[in-house]
């Protein structure tokens, strides 16, 4: 018998009744951060 | 100079990417979610159908069949175009591609025939509604009755999975699927050829096996499974030593089987109560049987 695999944090859902996992909210966050650096810093009109 | 130029490709180029790259990531998985919700309610649907007795439409088992090949499909197109996007973002010149991308789309052509084929024939078991999920199908050569017999557990475009029922989880890719037995579509029969010795009295027989299918439809447990009254239909084959008398009865789709045994159960049971022998004249030790089904 194998024990069964631990995940690993980022593959976790972030509370047990909302099935989101931390990767997918790290993800958010820094699409929205770069994004907005993106709009801040572009310099092609 | 070139720090300036470092800069600016740092923020025209290899940023938008990644944020490009990210969105298709959310993107999909937001798809995936979305899918997955679905599909999960129509498997919750399905679950008390059969838990009230009722067989599961086939609109459900294609509807979530349809929903798995949309997220597969949805899914690639998403990392596709985003790729071509990010490669675009970077600067790479996508029109110098087409020379080279048709050479290695020939040459990927060719290796990946086989896959070009799992995914048509996959594109024609969607729109011909051949099976969906949840339907029991048997995989066998043309013309062969044998073959592989499992449980439809997941269904894409490329390929078909299956569970049989020894538990064993089958993969067949769709372009190897030559005949398809559905034997769970709309309705189920069950056929029975119960051997009575051939010096007993056939008459008899016939009510005894009329009476033991009788009780099976009056069972308030087992009525909800069939989809009519059992019938005798008489005298199949004569052979050496012994008759077969035919026993046919229509079920739900998929639950043949565990009808088929308890109407086995009761016929043997009702005979041996009886007294009728069902071993042929020359072997007195064979037993009331029947098809083998799975």
């Amino acid at each position: 018998v194998t024990e069964p695999r631990r995940r690993v944090v980022l593959s976790r859902p972030i509370h047990a009744r909302v099935p989101i996992r931390w990767s997918t909210v790290l993800m958010l966050v820094a699409f929205l951060a770069l994004g907005a650096l993106y709009l801040e810093v572009r310099t092609v009109p | 100079v070139k720090f300036q130029n470092l800069t600016d490709w740092l923020r025209n180029g290899l940023l938008p990417t990644v944020v490009l790259l990210l969105g298709a990531v959310l993107m999909a998985r937001l798809v995936a979610w979305i899918t997955h919700r679905y599909r999960h309610s129509l498997d919750e649907q399905a679950r008390q159908t059969i838990e009230a007795g009722r067989a599961v439409s086939e609109a459900t088992k294609r509807s979530r069949a349809v929903a798995q090949a949309i997220e597969w499909t949805v899914v690639s197109l998403i990392y596709f175009v985003a790729g071509v996007l990010a490669l675009r973002q970077l600067g790479v010149p996508l029109t110098t591609l087409v020379a080279p991308a048709t050479v290695a789309g020939v040459a990927l052509g060719f290796g990946a025939q086989q896959v070009v084929g799992d995914l048509l024939a996959g594109f024609f078991l969607f729109s011909e509604r051949q099976f969906g999920i949840g339907d029991l199908i048997r995989l066998s050569q043309p013309g062969q009755t044998t073959g592989v017999t499992g449980t439809v557990e997941e269904l894409t475009l490329r390929v078909t999975k299956l569970r049989t029922v020894t538990g064993e989880f089958v993969v067949v890719p769709n372009s190897a699927l030559r005949q398809v037995t559905n034997l769970s579509k709309d309705w189920s029969r069950v056929v029975l050829d119960i051997p009575i010795r051939a010096t007993e009295d056939l008459a008899a027989a016939t009510q005894v096996l009329n009476q033991a299918a009788g009780s099976l439809a009056d069972d308030e447990a087992w009525s909800g499974l069939l989809l009519g009254a059992p019938v005798m239909s008489g005298v199949e084959t004569i052979e050496v030593g012994y008759v077969q008398l035919r026993l046919v009865v229509r079920t739900l789709p998929g639950r043949q089987f565990e009808v088929s045994r308890e109407l086995r159960y009761r016929c043997a049971a009702a005979l041996q109560e009886a007294g009728i022998s069902t071993a042929p004249l020359a072997d007195e030790s064979a037993s009331a049987g029947g098809r083998t089904t799975p």
